[in-house]
C-alpha cells in the first residue's frame, strides 16, 4: 500500500518515514521500561502528558477498559506496587521484586500513520512470559501470548501513547502441557485477570475461546485523520455483529 | 537537533544497515558459522573491542576472536563425535561435510532501539532476544530457551558498521519443557558425548559478573541501558568495558 | 549509504522498505484469523510469477497459490468446523476460518533490502510462531510452538507494495511447554521402533516444484540456508529472488 507516498513531497516523506521508526522505537522502550519495572516512568515518560489527553486516555485488557490516566495510573502502578509489597512481606524478602521477572518483546509491528501526522495507530504481537517468586521458594514461571494494538499522538514533536488494548491469547506455565488446561479457562482464578481488576469500563473485548474469530484488536488500516470509529479505547469498540452465543452456551439444543 | 532532509536519509539508511547486520549476525549463529563473524562484523581497526557475556568479558581482537574460534572448534568436536554416534548415516562424509550438524542455535533480535551519534561516527543499538537453541552437551542433544538483551556499539569503518563492542546478556537460560522457576532436572550424561565435558571456552580477559542469571533470590536487574540521543560517543554510556 | 542514487530515489526506498515491513506484518495478522482471502486478495501479486513455498514444495502462478493458501485452507477450516458444532454449539453462526486456529508467524530479525530502481525489495525474517486453538475435534485445546524462517520477496504494482515470493522454512517443531525437542530428536534417532517426526505444516496442496524444498531441525542435518539473506542489488532477477523465473 504506497499510494501515500504520491501525496507526499521528498521531505514530507522522509519525515513519516522517521515518525514510524520513532513509534517503534517507543513501543520498544516501553519492553525495556517494562523489564525494569518502571511503569511510573512509563507512564510520565511514555505516555500522554497534556492534560486533555490524559483525561482520554486508557489502557484495556481482555475484560474492559481503565479510562483517564488516574484510573489508569492506580491500576498500573499503584495496585501493582501494593501486591509487589504484599509479596515481599509474604516471601520476607529483601526488597520488591526479587525473584521477579518481565519480558514483554513486542515483534510483528505494523504502524499506520495518519494522512495529517496527527496521530497514529500501530500493533505487536508478544510472546511473553512472567515470573513471579512465591513463598514456597519456587517461582510462577508463566507463557503469555498477547495481541497489543496502539494509539499514538503528537505532542509537541514527541511520539507518546494514548490508547493501549494488550489482548491476552492464553497463559501456560512453563513446563506445563498446555493441553491440559480445561477448554473453558476459570476466569475467576486467571492470573492475568485477576492482576487486571475490575476496570473503569467493565466489558468483554476478547474472548480467546474462539481464538482470534472477535477480532479485537482489529489491525490498524491506512487512514486520514483521528476518529472514535477507529480507535483503540472504548470508543471504538463494536461487539462484533454476528455474536450470539458466549462460550459454554447453546447446550438446549437436543 | 535539527537534520536536513539529506541527513535524515543518510541516518536512516544507517539504521537500516544496522538491523541488518544484526540480522546477519543472527544468521550466521544459525547456520554454525561462528568463525565467519570475527572478519565480517567486528570493527578491525579499534583494539578496544569487547564481547561481554553474563560472568565475564572479553577485550582486544584476539581475546574475542579466540571466544569465536572456540565456538568453531566446539561445533567440530560435536561433528565428529556424532559422526562416531552414527556411522550409517555420517561415516562416509568428511570433516568438512559433516561440519555444522549438531548444534541448532536461533537468537532472534527483536525491539531494536539505536541511536545513531549526531556526528554519524558511532551508533548504539539495545534489542530483545527470546531465544531457542539447541547444543549438544554431554547429556547429549538438549534444547534450551533463553530470555535476555543483546546492547551493541557500533563504529563506522569506511562505508561498513562493524561491532565495537557487544554485551549478550540472558536472564534465563533454562532446559525446554521445565519452568525455570523451579529447580531444574539435568539430563543424565551420555557415554557417546562425555568428551564435551573437557571442552572450555578461553578464559574471560576479565571473569566477572557482569548480568546475574535468574535465581528465586536475584533482585530484579537493570536493562544493559537503553541508548538515548547523543551528540558524540564520548558523551554516551559504553557497553564496553 | 547509498550514494549512488537521487535522494529521492533513497526517500522512496526508505519508504518501501518500511511499508514492506508493514505488508508481511499484514500476512501474520490475517494468517492469524485463517483469513486467508483477505491476505491473497489484498498484499499479494496476481502475476504469472507470483509463488509460495514450504517444506512439501513450490506453488506458482496466482491460480495455484489461491487454491492451496484460500481455497483448500477454507475447506480445512470447513471440515474441522463440521467436527465442532456439536460439541460446541456456541460455534454455530460463526466464521469458521479463525475458530481453527490462531496461526501467528511473529516476525523478528528482518533483514531488508530494496532495489536500486525502486521496483522490488527482499526481505529475511526470522518467525518464532505459536500455532493455537482452543475449542478442538478431540476436545482438548493446544499450542504448538513452530519456529520458522522466511524469504519474501516484494514487487510495486499500481503504486502498491505486494507479495511476489514466499519461502517458508520450518526448522522447530514443538509444544508449550512441556516437550524438548532436541533430546526427543535424539530418542527417536537412537530408538529403532520409533516412527517418523511428524510433518511441521497442515496438508500439501497441488505445487508446480515439488519438496522437500527446506527440512527442518534434525540432529543430523546441517541448519540449512535454504533463504540467504537478500544483499543489495539492483533489480530483481535469478540472481536476487527467492524463486527463480521460469
Amino acid at each position: 500500500m504506497d499510494k501515500i507516498s504520491r501525496n507526499y513531497s521528498d521531505e514530507e516523506l522522509i519525515t513519516r518515514v522517521w515518525d514510524v521508526e520513532n513509534i517503534k522505537k517507543l513501543v520498544h522502550k516501553r519492553v525495556y521500561y517494562l523489564a525494569e519495572d518502571r511503569r511510573a516512568d512509563e507512564l510520565k515518560e511514555l505516555w500522554v502528558s497534556d492534560p486533555k489527553h490524559q483525561k482520554t486516555a486508557s489502557f484495556g485488557r481482555n475484560w474492559g477498559y481503565y479510562t483517564g490516566m488516574d484510573e489508569i495510573k492506580a491500576y498500573y502502578v499503584d495496585n501493582h506496587n501494593t501486591r509487589l509489597l504484599e509479596q515481599k512481606e509474604l516471601n520476607a524478602a529483601d526488597d520488591l521484586n526479587v525473584g521477579n521477572m518481565y519480558a514483554h518483546p513486542a515483534s510483528t509491528g505494523l504502524v499506520e500513520l495518519a494522512g495529517d501526522g496527527k496521530s497514529a495507530k500501530g500493533m505487536w504481537y508478544c510472546i511473553a512470559q512472567e515470573t513471579t517468586a512465591l513463598a514456597d521458594g519456587t517461582a510462577d514461571a508463566r507463557w503469555i501470548l498477547e495481541k497489543v494494538a496502539v494509539d499514538f499522538l503528537k505532542e509537541d514533536d514527541d511520539w507518546k501513547i494514548w490508547h493501549i488494548v494488550i489482548a491476552m491469547d492464553l497463559n501456560c506455565e512453563a513446563g506445563e502441557a498446555y493441553e491440559k488446561q480445561s477448554v473453558y479457562v476459570d476466569w475467576d482464578n486467571d492470573p492475568v485477570k485477576c492482576e487486571f481488576g475490575v476496570p473503569t469500563i467493565e466489558k468483554l473485548l476478547h474472548d480467546p475461546t474462539f481464538n482470534w474469530w472477535d477480532n479485537y484488536p482489529f489491525m490498524p488500516e491506512p487512514y486520514a485523520s483521528f476518529c472514535d470509529e477507529i480507535s483503540y479505547g472504548p470508543e471504538g469498540f463494536v461487539i462484533t455483529a454476528d455474536k450470539v452465543f458466549a462460550a459454554g452456551e447453546g447446550r438446549n439444543y437436543k | 537537533m535539527k537534520y536536513t532532509t539529506k541527513e535524515l536519509v543518510c541516518r536512516w539508511e544507517d539504521q537500516r544497515d544496522i538491523k541488518n547486520l544484526m540480522g546477519k549476525y543472527s544468521n550466521c549463529i544459525i547456520l554454525n558459522r561462528e568463525h565467519q563473524i570475527m572478519p565480517m562484523f567486528w570493527a578491525q581497526r579499534d583494539e578496544n573491542v569487547c564481547l561481554a557475556l553474563n560472568d565475564g568479558y572479553y577485550k582486544g581482537n584476539a581475546a574475542v576472536e579466540a571466544y569465536y574460534s572456540a565456538a568453531y572448534e566446539r561445533n567440530k568436536l560435536v561433528a565428529s563425535l556424532l559422526k562416531k554416534r552414527f556411522p550409517g548415516e555420517l561415516g562416509d562424509m568428511s570433516d568438512e561435510e559433516v561440519y555444522g550438524i549438531g548444534p541448532f542455535k536461533v537468537k532472534p533480535m527483536a525491539c531494536p532501539v539505536i541511536e545513531i551519534a549526531e556526528d554519524g561516527k558511532t551508533a548504539k543499538g539495545l534489542w530483545y532476544c527470546q531465544g531457542a537453541y539447541s547444543e549438544v552437551e554431554a547429556s547429549g542433544p538438549v534444547a534450551h530457551w533463553t530470555w535476555g538483551y543483546f546492547a551493541v556499539d557500533f563504529v563506522r569503518e569506511e562505508d561498513d558498521w562493524k561491532i565495537l563492542h557487544m554485551m549478550h546478556f540472558n536472564d534465563v537460560d533454562a532446559i525446554t519443557g521445565q519452568s525455570w522457576g523451579k529447580p531444574q532436572a539435568a539430563y543424565p550424561d551420555l557415554p557417546e558425548f562425555i568428551e564435551l565435558k573437557n571442552f572450555e571456552y578461553p578464559a574471560y580477559t576479565k571473569t566477572e559478573e557482569l548480568y546475574p542469571i535468574y535465581t528465586l533470590r536475584r533482585s530484579l536487574p537493570k536493562t544493559p541501558g537503553i541508548p538515548e540521543p547523543y551528540r558524540t560517543f564520548s558523551e554516551t554510556f559504553s557497553y564496553g568495558f | 549509504m547509498k550514494n549512488h542514487l537521487t535522494l529521492s530515489q533513497r526517500i522512496h526506498n526508505a519508504a518501501a522498505s518500511q511499508e514492506v515491513e508493514n505488508v508481511k506484518a499484514r500476512h501474520t495478522y490475517l494468517h492469524g484469523r485463517a483469513d486467508a482471502t483477505s491476505e491473497w486478495a489484498r498484499i499479494w501479486s496476481r502475476s504469472d510469477d507470483c509463488s509460495w513455498a514450504h517444506a512439501f514444495g513450490r506453488m506458482r502462478g496466482f491460480d495455484q497459490v489461491w487454491f492451496g493458501s484460500v481455497t483448500s485452507y477454507d475447506a480445512m477450516a470447513m471440515g474441522n468446523w463440521l467436527e465442532l458444532y456439536k460439541t460446541y454449539p456456541e460455534v454455530g453462526g460463526k466464521d469458521p476460518r479463525p475458530l481453527m486456529e490462531a496461526s501467528v508467524h511473529t516476525l523478528v530479525t528482518d533483514i531488508i533490502e530494496v532495489a536500486d530502481d525502486g521496483q522490488s525489495a527482499r526481505g529475511s525474517f526470522i518467525t518464532p510462531g505459536v500455532i493455537h486453538s482452543v475449542l478442538t475435534a478431540h476436545q482438548e485445546k493446544y499450542c504448538n510452538v513452530l519456529w520458522e524462517r522466511y524469504g519474501s520477496d516484494f514487487v510495486l504494482e499500481d503504486g502498491n507494495w505486494v507479495y511476489l515470493h514466499e519461502h517458508v522454512c520450518p526448522d522447530i517443531l514443538t509444544r508449550l511447554d512441556s516437550l524438548n525437542w532436541a533430546a526427543e530428536d535424539y530418542a527417536r534417532l537412537t530408538d529403532p521402533n520409533a516412527g517418523e517426526a511428524p510433518p511441521p505444516t497442515l496438508g500439501s496442496p497441488p505445487v508446480a516444484d515439488p519438496g522437500p524444498m527446506h527440512t527442518p531441525y534434525s540432529l543430523l542435518s546441517k541448519p540449512q540456508n535454504t533463504v540467504p539473506w537478500p544483499e543489495p542489488y539492483q533489480t530483481m532477477d535469478n540472481n536476487n529472488t527467492y524463486t527463480p523465473f521460469k
